[in-house]
């Protein structure tokens, strides 16, 4: 099954978006902030992590950067998932050689069809 | 032939006093020798002879002394030329300092000034006659030995000191600020007679100089302040836009699952979710069209008799939810008999909101709020106490002031738009009540307001 992490420090975000990729037919895997994920990254292996940028601690650019520094897990496509949309914000989650930038609030679908087509190219 | 006669007056400049005296004793003894002999040759007379050695002895004193004349009155005329030429040229020096723009005066080895232009009058407000007065009264008592030890080393070395930096005090008092040079004044012999003190009074410029460094000071200091204040705004539009945003993904996701789900216990839980993120963002909005209300004073107030045990009990009730999902315990002790206070009703809610909600979100897990109600001096005090992480002291002042947050960087660990605790201390301040912090990290913040009793 393909597994997805998603690191957000919201946990209803964390409940509703682990609901709609559960749905689809995703197995989850939940961190409540960038320490967290990365040490679970230290274990495990997904296909996919949704990464939200606000969060206490690393900010999620970090994680980002960090993930694709380790040569065990740069090729795992990383999606910021963020209420910001500010051009440089875009910006900073392309340079930390993320693959997609979702936005929050996101549609289902929205959500589903970004995940679908990362995993497809990788 | 004045030429001429110059031309010899001048040739015998050249020669040496002793050379004229010989050449004077040369001929005169040539004359005396010769002028006889030739008489001899020529006058036979004995009788005759001697008379005309009488005449010839008349002659010569009369030559000589015409002579003498000529060279008194020449030497005389020579003098008293140069000595007006002298008194001259000294007028002019004397003028050129006494109308210099520069107060110039000098003093002796024992400090007593000597000379003292007009420039020095007018700036010093001392007339001319200071002079025979020690210097010193010009200057301040801390900087005198100082410039006493400049002195004495022009005197000692007859060097000159420039560029050396004097305060002076004026006849009334005001204190002038000079660059002078200090050097000495020699006699013919080379002895230092005098130091000369010639100043630049740099006073006004100084003061500008500094006027400036003030006005550019607090230039970069408005600069600073506008810097931080439009990091600030980036800053707050970031956490505003994303304190607005969250609720909005919450409950659109609670809303779009709730929709496909067919157990309604479930379907219910989803609902309630969505409703708890309308809730907070509802909070957001609050703060945000209470920030923006401009006049806070005391006469846009809705002033009645608030039941402030009831007002609590209400707002406590909208964050069971939040108490509920945080694990925390709230205590409401209000002292029996609570006097109502003279409030606008949706203002205290509004503060009551503000306090409660801060006391769940910088509280720790299962903690405790207590809510506390008394009278004190005709005044009912009211303090919301967390068991939170509390504050450090450096921040305790400036929570009330508005946009502050302790972290407002774009990923910290609170939300919150930074406006709360600067309206809550606006809106207390228009009742003519107080509002106090205290704090310590790690174990609780407790904050205290004070509402006037209604008297009817």
């Amino acid at each position: 099954m393909v597994k997805i992490l998603i690191v957000d420090d919201e946990p209803e975000i964390r409940f509703l978006t682990r609901k709609m990729l559960e749905k689809a037919g995703y197995e989850v895997m939940e961190a409540g902030n960038g320490e967290e994920g990365l040490r679970l990254l230290k274990k495990e292996k997904p296909d996919l992590i949704l990464l939200d940028v606000m969060m206490p601690g690393l900010k999620g650019w970090e994680v980002c950067g960090r993930i694709k520094a380790d040569e065990r897990l740069r090729n795992i496509p990383v999606a910021m998932f963020t209420v910001r949309t500010a051009e440089d914000d875009i910006e900073k989650s392309r340079d930390c050689g993320a693959e997609a930038h979702i936005n929050k609030p996101f549609d289902r679908e929205e959500l589903i069809y970004t995940v679908e087509k990362l995993l497809k190219k990788s | 032939m004045r030429g001429h006669k110059l031309s010899v007056i001048n040739s015998w400049k050249e020669l040496s006093p002793f050379k004229i005296a010989a050449i004077y004793a040369l001929l005169g003894g040539l004359w005396i020798l010769l002028s006889d002999r030739l008489l001899v040759l020529f006058v036979g007379d004995p009788v005759m002879l001697t008379r005309l050695q009488t005449l010839k002895g008349w002659f010569y004193v009369i030559i000589t002394a015409l002579l003498l004349y000529l060279l008194i009155n020449h030497n005389m005329g020579v003098i008293r030329r140069s000595e007006e030429a002298l008194r001259e040229s000294e007028e002019r020096y004397r003028q050129t300092v006494e109308n210099s723009p520069n107060p110039i005066f000098s003093v002796d080895r024992n400090g007593v000034i000597q000379t003292w232009n007009k420039s020095c009058e007018n700036v010093f407000q001392y007339g001319r006659d200071i002079i025979g007065s020690k210097y010193h009264i010009l200057l301040k008592s801390e900087d005198r030995p100082a410039i006493e030890a400049t002195v004495a080393r022009v005197f000692e070395k007859k060097q000159p000191f420039s560029n050396v930096e004097i305060t002076y005090r004026c006849r009334d008092g005001t204190l002038r600020f000079m660059v002078s040079r200090l050097y000495p004044l020699l006699n013919p012999e080379g002895r230092v007679e005098a130091c000369v003190f010639a100043n630049t009074d740099v006073t006004e410029r100084r003061k500008a100089e500094e006027e400036l460094k003030t006005a550019y000071e607090k230039l970069q200091r408005a600069h600073d302040e506008l810097k931080t204040l439009d990091e600030l705004k980036t800053n707050i539009i970031a956490n505003v836009s994303h304190e607005l945003r969250t609720p909005i993904t919450i409950a659109k996701g609670a809303i779009e699952l709730a929709m496909d789900e067919k157990d309604p216990k479930k379907r219910k839980e989803l609902l309630k979710m969505a409703v708890n993120a309308l809730v907070r963002q509802n909070f957001i909005v609050k703060d945000l069209i209470e920030a923006g209300r401009k006049d806070r004073s005391k006469k846009n107030l809705k002033l009645e008799a608030v039941n402030l045990a009831h007002a609590i009990k209400l707002v406590s009730s909208e964050f069971k939810p939040m108490l509920i999902k945080n694990k925390l315990k709230l205590k409401i002790v209000v002292e029996d008999n609570l006097p109502p206070v003279s409030a606008d009703c949706e203002q205290i809610k509004h503060v009551l909101r503000n306090l409660i909600h801060n006391a769940i979100k910088f509280n720790k897990r299962e903690g405790e709020i207590v809510i506390n109600a008394r009278e004190r001096k005709g005044m009912v005090e009211v303090c919301v106490s967390d068991t939170g992480i509390g504050l450090h002291k450096e921040h305790l002042n400036k929570i009330f002031e508005r946009f502050y947050q302790v972290d407002s960087s774009p990923t910290r660990h609170y939300g919150g738009t930074g406006l709360g605790l600067a309206i809550v201390k606006e809106i207390i301040q228009a009742h003519g009540g107080e509002i106090t912090a205290e704090s310590e990290l790690g174990k609780g913040s407790r904050f205290c307001f004070t509402l006037p009793v209604y008297r009817g």
